[in-house]
C-alpha cells in the first residue's frame, strides 16, 4: 500500500487559539504529530459524503464541505438538520482531541474539520494514497468524442457515457439509492422488470441523486440555470459511436471500482466534471449535469442502446 | 362566522406545526453543535504505540482514525525543541500567513479553480473574478474579512501567544501559518526533515512493504 511514486509531504502548522479549518478531505495517509498546544478533530468517514455536501470539482473549495458548520443552511440543505441526518452523524462521526506527544492516523478521505483548542504548533506527514493512481489511469482513457460532431450530437454523447459509467459502477451496498430526490423521481424503482432493470434505476437514481446534492446549491444562480436536454438529446438512439463510448465507460468503471464505494462515486463525478469542462465550454459545466439529470432522467435509459 | 372559526382553526395548527418544526430544528442544531464540541460525538480510540510495524499497517488499513500515544515520534527532537520561542528565535518571517480580526476560518483554495475561466492571478483573485457564484460565497464564508500576508515571526507570535480571554481591548485578531519552512532552513536540519529521514527508511526497507513514513513513529523502537 501508499506504493504511488510519489514523495510524502511534510506541512508544519501553526496557529492561534480559535482558529478552524473548514471540513475537508484529503488524498493522503496524513500522520498528524500535535507537537505544541492542543488541537480538536471532528473526523467524517466517507460514507458521509452525501450527508456533508462536497463542493463540485471545478470549485475553488473543492475537497471542502458546503455546508456552514456554525449555521447549517436551512434553505439549501434542509434535510442536513433532520433527525435521520443528525442520527447517522452522530453514528459515524469521530473526534479526536490531541495533546502534545500525539500523534493521529487520519486515513485518505475522511473529512476534518480542525478546531485550534490552544495556540498550536502542529506537523502533518502525508503519504499518497493508491488512489491517486486510479486518478491517472482513468484520466488516460480515450474518450471518443468526435470534433465533427454538432453541440446537440456532443451532449447526447455526454449523457450517455454518463449514464453508461454509472449503470457499470453498480449501486453501492446499503446506500440510499432508493432515497427520492427533491427534484422528482419519475424514473422509480417500483415498477422493476428484471435485474438489470432493477441495476439500471438504481444507476439512474444514484446519478441524480449526487448530481442533485452536489450542484443544487448553484442552480438559482443565474449563471448556472441548467440548460434542459431536449427530448432528441435525451433519446439513446441519438447517440453516435455508442460501442466506443460503451467501451470507454467500462474501461474508466473498471478503474474506479477498485476504489471503496463512496471514493468511488466522488471520483466517478470528479471526472466526469472535467470530462464536460473538456467537452463543453467551462461555464456549462454545471449546466449540463444539472440539465442532463432533470430532463433525460425519466424513464430514459442508455440500456436500450 | 364559519369562515372565521376556519381560519382561526387554521391559525392555530400552522403555529402548532411550526412549533414542531422549530422545535426539530433547534433540537437537530444543539445536537450538531454537541458533536462539533464533542460532547456527543464518539472519540477515536486511543492506543498505545503497537511497537511492531506490521501491527501499525494493521491499524491503517482499518480505514479508521486512531490517536496513538508513547509513540517513537516523541524522540524526534522536533517535539521537545519546537516551542513558540524557539521558532520566533530561528524563523524571522513567515509567508503567507492568515490574518482576520472577525473570524476564525482558516481557508484554502483549489489551485485551478473552476476550471479554465481564468489563468492570472493567486488563487483568491481567481476564485473572486472567475466563479458566478461569489456573492454567495462570500456571504457563507465571509471570505473577504481575510487577509494574507508576510509577517515577522516576532509580530506572529505577539499575536498567536496573546491570551484572548484578557479583559484588555483590542481583542487579537486570528493568525495561521501553513508551510514547511522551507528545506534549507536550519531550524529543519537541527531536527531532521520529517520527508528525508521517510525516504532514506523507505530506502532502506524496500522489501519489506511497510510503510516508510511508519519508520518516522518507529525510530528508536
Amino acid at each position: 500500500m501508499m506504493r504511488t511514486g510519489k514523495p510524502p509531504v511534510y506541512y508544519v502548522w501553526i496557529g492561534s487559539r480559535g482558529v478552524v479549518a473548514h471540513a475537508h478531505l484529503d488524498s493522503v495517509y496524513n500522520f498528524y504529530v500535535q507537537i505544541y498546544g492542543r488541537k480538536r478533530f471532528v473526523l467524517f468517514p466517507p460514507r458521509l459524503f452525501e450527508t456533508l455536501k462536497l463542493y463540485p470539482k471545478l470549485h475553488p473549495r473543492n475537497g471542502q464541505s458546503q455546508i456552514n458548520f456554525t449555521a447549517p443552511q436551512a434553505d439549501l440543505f434542509p434535510e442536513f438538520l433532520t433527525s435521520a441526518s443528525q442520527d447517522l452523524l452522530q453514528k459515524h462521526v469521530r473526534v479526536a482531541d490531541l495533546e502534545p506527544g500525539d500523534v493521529l492516523i487520519l486515513p485518505p478521505y475522511w473529512l476534518h474539520y480542525v478546531t485550534a483548542l490552544e495556540a498550536s504548533i502542529s506537523v502533518s506527514l502525508w503519504a499518497y494514497a493508491e488512489a491517486v493512481n486510479v486518478t491517472a489511469a482513468i484520466t488516460a482513457v480515450p474518450v471518443p468524442f468526435h470534433r465533427d460532431w454538432n453541440d446537440a450530437q456532443r451532449r447526447a454523447a455526454l449523457g450517455y457515457f454518463m449514464m453508461s459509467l454509472f449503470e457499470q459502477l453498480g449501486p453501492i451496498p446499503h446506500a440510499s439509492t432508493t432515497r427520492m430526490s427533491p427534484v422528482g423521481d419519475s424514473g422509480s424503482t417500483s415498477t422493476l422488470a428484471s435485474d438489470d432493470q432493477s441495476n439500471l434505476d438504481a444507476a439512474r437514481a444514484r446519478l441524480r441523486m449526487l448530481v442533485h446534492d452536489r450542484y443544487r446549491s448553484f442552480h438559482a444562480l443565474p449563471a448556472f440555470n441548467h440548460a434542459p436536454y431536449n427530448t432528441t438529446e435525451c433519446l439513446v438512439g441519438t447517440v453516435l459511436d455508442q460501442l466506443a463510448l460503451r467501451r470507454a465507460s467500462a474501461a474508466v468503471a473498471a478503474q474506479l471500482n477498485t476504489l471503496q464505494p463512496y471514493v468511488r462515486d466522488i471520483f466517478a463525478l470528479d471526472y466526469i466534471e472535467e470530462l464536460l469542462n473538456a467537452a463543453v465550454q467551462p461555464a456549462h459545466v454545471f449546466a449540463t449535469l444539472l440539465g442532463y439529470s432533470s430532463s433525460c432522467m425519466n424513464g430514459v435509459s442508455s440500456a436500450s442502446a | 362566522m364559519r369562515v372565521q372559526i376556519v381560519c382561526a382553526v387554521c391559525v392555530v395548527v400552522l403555529a402548532w406545526v411550526a412549533t414542531i418544526w422549530w422545535s426539530g430544528q433547534s433540537n437537530s442544531l444543539s445536537r450538531w453543535h454537541g458533536l462539533l464540541s464533542g460532547e456527543l460525538a464518539v472519540h477515536a480510540e486511543v492506543l498505545s504505540w503497537p511497537g511492531d510495524p506490521v501491527k501499525v499497517l494493521q491499524l491503517l488499513r482499518a480505514d479508521t482514525p486512531y490517536v496513538l500515544r508513547h509513540t517513537p515520534a516523541d524522540a524526534w527532537p522536533a517535539m521537545a525543541r519546537w516551542t513558540p520561542e524557539y521558532i520566533h528565535e530561528h524563523i524571522l518571517s513567515l509567508e503567507r500567513v492568515q490574518i482576520s480580526h472577525s473570524h476564525p476560518l482558516y481557508e484554502y483554495h483549489n489551485a485551478a479553480p473552476m476550471g479554465v475561466l481564468e489563468d492570472q492571478g493567486d488563487a483568491d483573485t481567481r476564485s473572486s473574478t472567475a466563479s458566478p457564484n461569489n456573492d454567495q460565497l462570500r456571504l457563507k464564508f465571509q471570505k473577504g474579512s481575510f487577509q494574507q500576508i508576510n509577517m515577522s515571526s516576532t509580530q506572529f507570535f505577539d499575536i498567536c501567544l496573546r491570551d484572548a480571554d484578557a479583559q484588555s481591548a483590542p481583542q487579537p485578531p486570528f493568525v495561521y501559518y501553513a508551510g514547511n519552512f522551507g528545506a534549507k532552513n536550519r531550524i529543519l536540519r537541527d531536527v531532521g526533515s520529517p520527508a528525508d529521514f521517510m525516504m532514506d527508511q523507505m530506502a532502506q526497507d524496500a522489501k519489506s512493504g511497510t510503510v516508510g513514513v511508519l519508520h518516522l513513529l518507529a525510530v528508536g523502537s
